[in-house]
C-alpha cells in the first residue's frame, strides 16, 4: 500500500514537472470544435441537453424575440473550445486520470445565429493539491477566451483534478447501475409530465424577483447512452474512424490503454465516458461539460428570453452516472445592481443551483449571475468592460 | 391489440402500397424558416458541403486523403478543388427505405443489407442537394431464420443546380420477430429469447494483435501518382485496408455527421436526449425501450451502441450500422487507384454484423478490365478505361461480413483521364436488385 502511494506520488510529481513547459501555452489537449453558430450546430447543442427552448431552435421565434434572431444557449461556447485541459496528461504514459472539478464562464453578450466563433484555451497552472486520505493529486487550471466575429465576448477557467487510477482502472467509487422501482418510475414520469416549459417571451422582471424564490425543478435522466452520444455530437469535435484514431493514439500515450473487454492494446481511455461494455457493471458517466450545460439550461429556462446569463460557475462533486437521475433545483440568493464601464446599470440576481441524484447525493453545485430586465429597463448588451457593484455590501 | 401475424400482414400490405411513390423518410428536420414544403419532390436536403464538413466526414469514414481534407491539395489536383468522398450523400438521404410506419411500430428487426452506388461526378464544397427516394421492390421469402422481407429502394441525388450526381439502390431486410408481439418493441422479460448470433466479444491474442497492428501500419495511399489502366491486370490484388476492433467511437462516427440533418421517420425533429426524448417515447412507443437494468421504460432505442439494449434487435453485443460498410470500402478503391481515378460504381452487401470488438479487413481483386461506353440523354458517348473490382470484408475470425463489387475508371494512355461528369440519362432507369448485385453490372 505504501509502495502504491509512492508510485502515485511519483507519477503526480512527474506530471507537475513535465507540465511546467506548457504553463502559459495553448492547451495541448483541447481540440477545436465548431467555428460558427450555424443552425445545425446550435440545434445539436440544444438537443444534447434536452433544451427545447424555441429561442435556441426556432429561427422564426428568434426573429420575433427581443434579440431579433435565434440565439445559441450560452454554454454553446463549449462546442467552440472546452476549457478542461489536463496539461500534458494525454501525452505521456501513466496510470492517472483527469476529472473536471469546476468550470466558470462569463459572457458579455449573446451568441447569435450565424456568428463566427473562435476560442483559445491556455494552461495557467499545474500544482499539487491536498486530497482526502492523503492521496496524491494534481490540479490543472486552464483559462479560456472566446471571440465572436473577431471580438472577445466571453471567458472563463476550469479546474481539472488529476488522480491515480484505481487497480481496476477507475477513478471514483464504483456502484452498479441504479435500478428503479415502479414507484420511482411513476414519480419521475409525474415530474417529467408536469415540468414547466421555458419561461420564454414573458419577461421575468428584476423587481418582481425576491431573494429566497425557488426556480422550477428540472429532472434530467435516467442518464442514457443517447444522452452521452448527443453530447459528443454537440461538442463538435471530429469523430474519427478506428484506423485514424489508432494512428492518433500513437501520439496520445496518456489516453492509450488496453480495452478491458477485448484486450486490444490501443484503446482510448476517454471512451470510458461512453462505453457500456467496457465499463460494466458501473456504466459510463457524463462529461463535466454536459453537467455545466444542464445547469446553464436550468437557469435560462427560469430567466426567460429577455434576460441574460452573465456568469455561471459549476462545481462537480461526483459523477452523473449512466442510469442515474439528476434533479436540478435553484434558489435566488442575491439581488443587486452593477454598472459597467459604459455606465450601463444592470439588474442582477444570483442563483444557487443544486443537482442531486436519485439517492439524494450532491452531484453539482452552481452559482449563476443573471441580468434581468426591469420595468422600462430592458437588458442592454454587450456588457462593456468590468462591472462595479453599486452597493458592495448587503444592506 | 393486434397479434404478431396481424401486425406483420399489415406491415407488408402497407409497405407494398408505398412502392413506386416518393418515400416520406429522411425529410429535412422541420426547420422553421423558411417553411419547407414537405411534399416537395425533389426533397430538399439540409446538408451543406463546407471544407470543414467534408474533412469531418472523411475522418468519420477513416479516410484522411488530402484530396478530402486539405483544400490547397485539392486545388493543385486535376480536380481543381477539395472534393468529398461521394458516399457523403448518405447524409442527404439514407439509401434504403424502412417501409410503413406507425407510432407503436411493426414487429420486425431491420438491417441494412446492401447498397449499390452509381456516381457520375465529384462533389465539391459549396454544394447543397435535393433527392428522391422511392421504394421499388418488396419480396417476402423464407430463410434460415424464418420469414424474411427484402425491401429495395432507389435514390437520386441532385445538386441544388439540378445536376444529377449519383444514384443509390438500397436493400433493407426486415426480420419478423414473434417476441415483439404486435409492436416493434418486445417486452423486457422476453429479451434474449431470440438472438440472431451467439457471439462473445473477441479476446485478442498477441499474435492477432501483431498481425492487425502491422496491417494498420502498412496501409498506403497512392495519392497523385498515376495508376494507368494499361498497367493493371485482371487478378491484381488491391492492398488491404484494416479497421481496428469496433468500438463505441466507431458507432458514433456516422451519427456525428448525420444527427440533426434528417427528420425522424415520422417527420418530426429527431430528439434523443433527456425530457424531449421522454416525450417522444410517450408519443412513439416504437422509440422507447424498457432498460433491462434500470427498469426505466422510456430509454431511447440505442440498440446498435448500448450493450444493454442490443438484444432488442436480437443481437448479443453492440453492432455496427450497416451503412458504415456502404462507405468504408471506398478507401480500399481510392488508396489503390489514386487521385486520378474515379469510382463510378460500388456495391457492398452486409452478410453479418461487425460486433463490438470485431476488426475488419477489406480486400479487393481486379476481376475484369474493359472499356466502358457511357451515353448521355443527347446521345453523346464517352469511353472510359474501366476495371471491375471484387470486394471482400472479413473479420478477425476470417468470417465474411461483407461482399461487393466496384467499377473504377482509371486514367489511360489511350483515353486520358476519366472525363467528368460521366454521361447518363436525365433520369436513369431503376436497376433491379437482381441486376445490380451481379459482378456483370460492374
Amino acid at each position: 500500500m505504501e509502495e502504491d502511494g509512492i508510485v502515485e506520488h511519483d507519477e503526480i510529481e512527474r506530471l507537475i514537472r513535465s507540465s511546467g513547459r506548457v504553463i502559459g501555452c495553448v492547451a495541448p489537449d483541447v481540440e477545436p470544435g465548431v467555428d460558427v453558430a450555424s443552425w445545425i450546430n446550435v440545434s445539436r447543442f440544444a438537443d444534447a441537453s434536452g433544451d427545447d427552448n424555441p429561442l435556441y431552435l426556432d429561427v422564426q421565434y428568434g426573429a420575433g424575440s427581443v434579440h431579433h434572431t435565434m440565439l445559441a444557449p450560452p454554454a454553446f461556447v463549449l462546442a467552440v473550445r472546452a476549457p478542461a485541459s489536463a496539461g500534458v496528461l494525454d501525452l505521456a504514459e501513466h496510470r492517472l486520470t483527469g476529472t473536471l472539478r469546476s468550470l466558470h464562464l462569463s459572457w458579455d453578450d449573446t451568441v447569435r445565429l450565424g456568428d463566427a466563433l473562435a476560442g483559445r484555451v491556455y494552461v495557467s497552472d499545474v500544482s499539487r493539491c491536498l486530497a482526502a486520505a492523503g492521496r496524491a493529486r494534481a490540479r490543472v487550471l486552464s483559462t479560456v477566451e472566446y471571440q465572436r466575429n473577431g471580438v472577445g465576448f466571453a471567458r472563463g477557467w476550469a479546474e481539472v483534478e488529476v488522480a491515480p487510477l484505481d487497480a481496476d482502472g477507475s477513478s471514483s467509487p464504483r456502484r452498479s447501475i441504479h435500478r428503479y422501482e415502479p414507484a420511482d418510475v411513476e414519480r419521475m414520469v409525474r415530474e417529467l409530465d408536469t415540468e414547466q416549459p421555458p419561461r420564454g417571451a414573458v419577461p421575468r422582471l428584476w423587481s418582481d424577483v425576491a431573494v429566497g424564490e425557488a426556480t422550477p425543478a428540472m429532472l434530467k435522466g435516467p442518464l442514457t447512452l443517447a444522452d452521452l452520444e448527443l453530447w459528443v455530437f454537440a461538442e463538435g469535435r471530429p469523430v474519427r474512424a478506428g484506423n485514424l484514431h489508432h494512428a492518433r493514439l500513437a501520439e496520445l500515450k496518456g489516453r492509450r490503454t488496453a480495452n478491458p473487454v477485448t484486450g486490444w492494446p490501443v484503446w482510448d481511455r476517454a471512451e470510458t465516458s461512453l462505453d457500456s461494455a467496457a465499463t460494466d457493471p458501473c456504466g459510463p458517466s457524463a462529461p463535466g461539460g454536459l453537467l455545466f450545460t444542464l445547469a446553464g439550461q436550468h437557469v435560462t429556462h427560469w430567466m426567460g428570453d429577455d434576460a441574460f446569463l452573465r456568469q455561471l460557475s459549476l462545481r462537480i462533486t461526483q459523477p452523473f452516472r449512466y442510469g442515474d437521475a439528476l434533479r436540478l433545483t435553484g434558489t435566488v440568493v442575491d439581488r443587486y445592481t452593477a454598472t459597467d464601464e459604459a455606465r450601463t446599470r444592470h439588474h442582477a440576481v444570483t442563483l444557487r443551483v443544486a443537482g442531486r441524484n436519485q439517492l439524494g447525493e450532491s452531484v453539482v453545485e452552481a452559482h449563476a449571475v443573471v441580468f434581468l430586465p426591469d420595468r422600462g429597463k430592458p437588458v442592454r448588451l454587450p456588457v462593456r468592460g468590468g462591472l462595479t457593484c453599486d452597493v458592495p455590501l448587503e444592506n | 391489440m393486434q397479434t404478431f401475424d396481424e401486425a406483420l400482414t399489415e406491415f407488408i400490405e402497407r409497405s407494398r402500397r408505398l412502392l413506386h411513390k416518393e418515400s416520406p423518410e429522411d425529410l429535412p428536420p422541420p426547420h422553421p424558416a423558411p417553411p419547407v414544403n414537405t411534399d416537395a419532390v425533389a426533397v430538399p436536403g439540409a446538408l451543406i458541403l463546407t471544407e470543414d464538413l467534408i474533412r469531418r466526414y472523411a475522418y468519420a469514414i477513416g479516410d484522411d486523403n488530402p484530396l478530402y481534407t486539405d483544400p490547397a491539395y485539392g486545388e493543385r489536383s486535376w480536380l481543381g478543388s477539395q472534393v468529398a468522398p461521394p458516399t457523403i450523400l448518405i447524409h442527404v438521404r439514407f439509401p434504403a427505405d424502412h417501409g410503413a410506419q406507425r407510432p407503436q411500430g411493426y414487429p420486425v428487426a431491420n438491417f441494412l443489407s446492401g447498397v449499390a452506388w452509381e456516381f457520375y461526378d465529384v462533389l465539391r464544397p459549396g454544394m447543397r442537394f435535393t433527392s428522391s427516394k422511392i421504394p421499388r421492390e418488396l419480396v417476402v421469402t423464407r430463410g434460415r431464420q424464418g420469414k424474411v422481407i427484402f425491401h429495395h429502394s432507389e435514390n437520386f441525388y441532385w445538386t441544388n443546380c439540378g445536376a444529377l450526381k449519383a444514384k443509390a439502390y438500397g436493400r433493407l431486410i426486415h426480420l419478423p420477430v414473434e417476441q415483439m408481439g404486435g409492436t416493434r418493441v418486445m417486452p423486457v422479460e422476453r429479451l434474449g429469447e431470440r438472438m440472431l448470433y451467439d457471439v462473445e466479444p473477441h479476446r485478442y491474442s498477441s499474435l492477432e494483435i501483431d498481425k492487425l497492428g502491422e496491417a494498420l501500419e502498412r496501409e498506403q495511399r497512392r495519392g497523385a501518382r498515376v495508376l494507368f489502366w494499361e498497367d493493371v491486370d485482371e487478378g491484381d490484388e488491391l492492398p488491404n485496408i484494416v479497421q481496428p476492433p469496433y468500438s463505441i467511437r466507431d458507432a458514433l462516427t456516422y451519427q456525428s455527421v448525420d444527427h440533426g440533418l434528417l427528420a425522424a421517420l415520422d417527420g418530426t425533429r429527431l430528439v434523443r436526449a433527456f425530457r424531449p426524448a421522454y416525450l417522444r417515447s410517450r408519443r412513439n412507443p416504437a422509440f422507447a425501450r424498457t432498460h433491462p437494468v434500470t427498469g426505466w421504460p422510456y430509454t431511447p432505442y440505442d440498440e446498435h451502441e448500448d450493450r444493454h439494449l442490443a438484444p432488442y434487435r436480437c443481437q448479443p453485443l453492440p453492432f455496427d450500422f450497416g451503412i458504415q460498410r456502404a462507405q468504408a470500402p471506398i478507401r480500399l478503391l481510392t488508396n489503390w487507384a489514386g487521385d486520378n481515378a474515379f469510382v463510378h460504381r460500388m456495391y457492398t452487401t452486409m452478410r453479418r454484423p461487425i460486433f463490438y470488438g470485431d476488426a475488419s479487413i477489406y480486400t479487393g481483386k481486379v476481376i475484369r478490365k474493359y472499356v466502358a461506353e457511357k451515353t448521355d440523354a443527347a446521345g453523346r458517348t464517352m469511353s472510359y478505361a474501366a476495371v471491375a473490382v471484387e470486394i471482400v470484408g472479413l473479420n478477425q475470425r476470417d468470417e465474411v461480413h461483407c461482399l461487393g463489387y466496384a467499377t473504377v475508371f482509371l486514367p489511360s494512355a489511350a483515353l486520358g483521364r476519366p472525363v467528368l461528369p460521366v454521361p447518363h440519362a436525365d433520369a436513369p432507369e431503376y436497376v433491379p436488385f437482381d441486376v445490380h448485385r451481379r459482378a456483370e453490372w460492374f
